[in-house]
């Protein structure tokens, strides 16, 4: 455990992006306990909570260590604690749509990207309950991985820092819900949207073939 | 490079299966033959077109639906499919007015987005009863002609239809037939 310690604390130091060593060590230790911990800390419900719950973590861990390790404990918290996601995805973004096929139940490497998940959005009553998606992600996360980046990856620009993410929800939390609820609705209204112009795109062409038929006859 | 509009537009995946055109279908609307995958407006598809099914047999019966995949809108088509029309026993050479109405003409009244209006055919192997369903909403083409033993469509037209007052979609050149 103390050598666990020591991945994180000075891959944190080294890297520039936190997200990296928190990969590298979860997935190296994938039954370190503090794996489990990001998975049900899988969502920012209690944003401050959460952040503060990670670093007493953090900071209980290495009691037992060397003076140079709890040393280097008190970079972590300016360090910003990365979204907690399973080893294999990408963004907070994917992490979501992770969640979302997790209520398909098992189609997630089936069919192609958008008219399959069209039916996901559309079909799936989006549970709400944080273990149901802990669950789900932690089944999908081979899934998951493998098959959303290629879909999802032009829409996710990059982690979003926690800071900016939390500020981010609040501004939006009009209703009593939280920013899950609003990154479900985001995700839906872009999938939405890409269909839209999928179908804009199709009437067009229809149009265009319409005319070259026209034209040639 | 041109292809067929009933695949572009995906009528081809959300109505029907791929098939073989093996017969011919005209939509006839206020004397305008309607272009496949033209766009009309509500007022000009208000009341029933004629459908003539040119040919030279007459004892081959055609089954014709008129559906909309795209209710109550193309983003939620939760009504996936509305059955606009439903004439049966239509004998080749003749049009729509020389068959079974078992389902009666309503007017496309889209309220959201722009939807596609179907027209399809199926070549009867006799004359047969087709039970009117109990519904219009959620009619299922396919099922339908599995149940009466249609067969695969034998010609599929469609066109594209909005709000009266609706602006949606790119402005096209005009078609003659359509706007």
């Amino acid at each position: 455990m103390e050598e666990v310690w020591k991945d994180i604390s000075l891959a944190t130091l080294h890297s520039e992006r936190p997200l990296a060593p928190l990969m590298e060590t979860t997935h190296s230790h994938p039954h370190h306990h503090h794996h489990h911990l990001h998975l049900h800390r899988a969502h920012p419900t209690a944003s401050p909570s959460f952040r503060t719950m990670i670093l007493q973590d953090f900071l209980s861990g290495p009691c037992s260590t060397v003076s140079p390790a709890a040393a280097t404990m008190e970079h972590i918290p300016l360090s910003p604690s990365p979204p907690p996601l399973p080893p294999t995805a990408l963004s907070l973004n994917s992490g979501l749509e992770l969640r979302c096929l997790s209520g398909d139940g098992g189609a997630a490497g089936g069919g192609g990207g958008g008219g399959s998940l069209l039916g996901n959005a559309r079909s799936r009553s989006c549970s709400n309950s944080n273990e149901s998606r802990v669950n789900g992600q932690a089944q999908k996360n081979g899934h998951g991985g493998s098959f959303m980046p290629s879909y999802f990856s032009d829409a996710v620009i990059g982690p979003p820092s926690p800071a900016g993410f939390f500020s981010f929800c609040s501004k939006k939390r009009m209703m009593p819900e939280g920013p899950v609820i609003d990154g479900d609705r985001r995700y839906k209204r872009m999938i939405k949207n890409r269909e839209s112009a999928a179908r804009s795109r199709a009437r067009k062409q229809a149009h265009l073939s319409i005319l070259l038929t026209l034209s040639s006859s | 490079m041109s292809r067929d509009p009933l695949v572009v537009g995906r009528v081809v995946g959300d109505v029907l299966d791929p098939f073989i055109r093996s017969a011919f279908l005209r939509v006839i609307y206020n004397n305008r033959e309607v272009t496949n995958g033209s766009e009309l407006k509500p007022s000009a598809v208000v009341h029933q077109p004629r459908v003539d099914i040119p040919g030279r047999d007459m004892r081959t019966l055609y089954t014709l639906v008129m559906v909309d995949p795209d209710a109550p809108s193309p983003t939620n088509p939760t009504k996936r499919e509305h059955l606009h029309w439903l004439v049966t026993d239509i004998p080749e050479t003749t049009n729509s007015g020389f068959g079974n109405e078992i389902v009666g003409y309503e007017s496309p009244r889209p309220t959201a987005g722009i939807h596609r209006f179907v027209f399809v055919l199926f070549r009867q192997e006799v004359r047969q009863i087709i039970d009117k369903p109990g519904w219009r909403q959620n009619f299922n083409t396919r099922d339908f002609a599995a149940l009466y033993n249609l067969g695969p469509p034998v010609a599929a037209m469609y066109f594209n239809c909005q709000r009266e007052n609706g602006c949606g979609g790119r402005r096209y050149i005009r078609l003659t037939g359509s706007k």
